[in-house]
């Protein structure tokens, strides 16, 4: 189970924001998330999921693509954002997430 | 007639007061599929490089094309002219009028010469008149928009109309249509030169289609591509619940706005789109036909200074103007949006020229004597909503920015040129240029100064989600990555190409999603079930490819060569270090040289060769490039 706005032991943090529809769906704009049992872009859909139910559907379509309708921006320490195409795209301690 | 078109262009001469009724060519119409690519080889022939923008041989047209009146349409209008800079002033803009103008008969209008005096031209199906507008002069466009509905007394006319910044001349003003659709830029300016004040049209008929059950069909899959269920692009999902406003957040996230005249690429506190949403948007106010319940929004300012302030959007971009010139407040960039449509007034023209003169300012370059006392410093609201106000009435220093970042620094001089952010003498449009190579790149090529309708979006869908053996004439993993200039050329072309087709038809730069970016397929579908005339989606491309070297020939005939292919100097020298995002530098040549031999252009000038030229059809460019030396210049 995640812990939300607190410290956890292991793992740091993420911050994660919330665009258009997708906002819609959480109910905030950002939070911030511990990477406790998170590895993977996969591995957050699933803790979204329990936060807010049918989260990882939508960006993870049954039988579909990921990310084919929806998209993930990653803003990392010292570099240049970048686009997830790929589930398994490891998140790291201080990364910022946008997902629309 | 042929299906689809109505095969009618009205021309109008000011001068003489007189309106004949002319046969839409059929050559036209298989050789440039409609609206924006006939537009263009009417400028082409009859708008040449002798004619001066401001003379009475330059020409204003309103364009159409065989789908517009259907639903696909989405009633769009295309209109060109010699922009005063004398590239191409060409621009699109939706609502309803051009399915009117459809429905009263007509596919094009070409507006000839000058009028002495204030007139307006009335189109009521077989009825076509210049009425005096004495009475309009001075009116903003929504007053004028009021003033013909009830003149008239057809509830239904459409209008286009300038208002005082075209009526002043203003740099790149636009026509304005319903629904505070806009287009044109620079356009509204030739017409205020005209004398030109409006455009109503009304009309009673219908558009026919060829084959109705294969077109309704065809319609059917491309509601489909842009279903929430069975959509694979990522903006779909988004424009159906709060529009393009959603960018405001990821932009500014990712270092990608143009905050403070670009000095940086982030502004914190950014305008939030959800408490717009919350607090502006009142309903849904769609163009015709627009399957995006949200891309068309009414607004209303309901407390404040700015109160009962209403008006239509459609995207991001007024509210883009609060980073460029570094304000937080709703109300005062919705204030601002709403000078801009009443007097026609080109957002990016205002913003980009008012955050020119703020960097000045605050670099010393200029002073509060220069700024008619106005502290022209960024973030204050009150100086930035008085200078749009003094541009639009071409008052004190306003006037000066009235000629567009460009000019102003030009005469301003001190330096200040290099921070005028423009391309080709026209002011940017919010894209972020250092983080997207193909967007600098589409950008610097644009034969109409910076435009990004005519190539977005500017990728493909995820590709991964692309169907398993659809060939695309790019790769689509390079493609994404937009910090590299691998397959960018191949890219760009692809981009101007498929969208000058889909404008041509035309439909709205918002429908080329998911797989209708990458595949001409449904496009041909409508086209082909509509018009009857067979054709495939390479011949759709080749005509677009056709569409974009015509318009080349047109600039490169006025003089434009490689060298004013380019980006402003801060996006080619200084970097985003918020964002660790580097300038472009030398990457932009890299990009140019492959570009140019994706298109069969020359490298050192930009000129089409003569086998390009010759493989689309257009010996009379070779012709014209012959007599006039230019061909010589690719030899020397």
């Amino acid at each position: 189970m995640i812990e939300k706005e607190k410290g956890a032991e292991i793992g740091g943090y993420i911050y994660v924001k919330y665009v258009g529809h997708i906002a819609v769906m959480t109910g905030r704009i950002r939070e911030t998330l511990s990477l406790q049992g998170v590895r993977t872009v996969m591995d957050l859909l699933g803790v979204l999921d329990e936060l807010y139910p049918g989260f990882k559907e939508v960006f993870m379509p049954p039988g579909g693509v990921f990310n084919s309708r929806t998209a993930m921006i990653c803003r990392r320490a010292g570099a240049p954002s970048f686009g997830i195409i790929d589930e398994n795209q490891e998140i790291l301690d201080g990364d910022v997430l946008t997902l629309w | 007639m042929p299906y689809g078109w109505m095969g009618k262009i009205l021309r109008v001469d000011l001068a003489n007061r007189t309106i004949t009724k002319d046969d839409l060519p059929q050559a036209w119409m298989e050789q440039y599929i409609g609206c924006r690519g006939i537009n263009d080889i009417i400028l082409y022939e009859e708008v040449g490089p002798d004619v001066d923008p401001f003379s009475e041989d330059n020409k204003l047209i309103f364009g159409t094309g065989p789908l517009e009146g259907t639903p696909i349409g989405m009633g769009r209008i295309s209109i060109q002219t010699k922009h005063p800079n004398r590239f191409i002033a060409e621009g699109g803009a939706g609502g309803f009028w051009g399915a009117q103008l459809k429905f009263a008969g007509y596919d094009f209008i070409v507006v000839e010469k000058k009028s002495d005096s204030p007139v307006y031209l009335l189109i009521d199906d077989d009825k076509v008149e210049l009425k005096d507008a004495a009475h309009l002069w001075g009116k903003d466009t929504r007053q004028k928009y009021r003033m013909l509905r009830e003149e008239t007394g057809l509830r239904d006319v459409q209008v286009g109309s300038i208002g005082p910044a075209g009526e002043n001349l203003v740099a790149n003003a636009k026509v304005q249509f319903t629904l505070d659709h806009s287009g044109g830029k620079g356009c509204g300016t030739i017409m205020g030169d005209k004398k030109l004040a409006a455009i109503a049209v009304h009309g009673t008929g219908r558009v026919s289609v060829k084959d109705g059950e294969g077109f309704l069909a065809a319609y059917r899959q491309f509601r489909r591509n842009l279903d929430l269920k069975d959509t694979i692009d990522t903006f779909v999902p988004s424009w159906s619940f709060n529009s393009a406003n959603m960018l405001l957040e990821l932009f500014n996230e990712n270092g990608w706005v143009h905050a403070l005249n670009a000095q940086k690429g982030t502004f914190e506190p950014m305008l939030n789109d959800v408490e717009y949403l919350d607090k502006y948007v009142t309903r849904p106010h769609g163009c015709f036909c627009c399957p995006f319940p949200a891309e068309g929004r009414r607004f209303e300012v309901k407390e404040g200074k700015y109160a009962g302030i209403t008006g239509d959007e459609r995207e991001v971009g007024f509210a883009q103007a609060g980073t460029i010139v570094g304000i937080h407040s709703w109300p005062t960039v919705i204030k601002f949006r709403d000078l801009c449509t009443k007097a026609g007034l080109d957002e990016d023209q205002a913003m980009y020229s008012i955050s020119w003169a703020m960097e000045c300012y605050e670099k010393g370059i200029l002073n509060r004597k220069d700024t008619d006392g106005i502290e022209l410093r960024f973030g204050k609201e009150d100086a930035f909503i008085r200078m749009t106000e003094k541009i639009i009435a071409r008052e004190g220093f306003g006037d000066i920015l009235a000629r567009g970042a460009a000019e102003a620094a030009r005469l301003v001089g001190k330096g200040s040129e290099k921070y005028a952010l423009t391309i080709k003498g026209k002011e940017l449009e919010r894209m972020p240029e250092r983080n997207g190579y193909q967007m600098a790149l589409a950008l610097a090529v644009c034969e109409g100064g910076p435009d990004h309708t005519r190539w977005y979006p500017p990728y493909p869908p995820n590709p991964r989600a692309i169907p398993k053996g659809m060939k695309l004439p790019f790769d689509p993993v390079k493609a994404f990555q937009t910090r590299s200039v691998e397959d960018k050329g191949r890219l760009v072309k692809w981009l101007y190409d498929s969208r000058a087709v889909v404008e041509s038809l035309p439909s709205c730069v918002y429908m080329i999603r998911g797989l209708m970016g990458i595949d001409m397929g449904i496009w041909q579908e409508l086209y082909t079930t509509c018009t009857g005339v067979e054709t495939t989606t390479d011949e759709l491309i080749t005509a677009g490819e056709r569409i974009v070297n015509l318009e080349r020939a047109y600039i490169v005939r006025e003089g434009f060569r490689r060298k004013d292919d380019t980006v402003p100097r801060r996006m080619l020298e200084e970097p985003i270090p918020e964002r660790h995002i580097p300038p472009i530098g030398k990457n932009l040549d890299i990009m140019l040289d492959d570009y140019y031999d994706q298109r069969g252009w020359d490298q050192k000038t930009a000129i089409p060769k003569e086998e390009t030229l010759r493989r689309l059809g257009l010996d009379g460019v070779i012709d014209d490039f012959r007599s006039m030396g230019i061909s010589d210049e690719i030899d020397a």
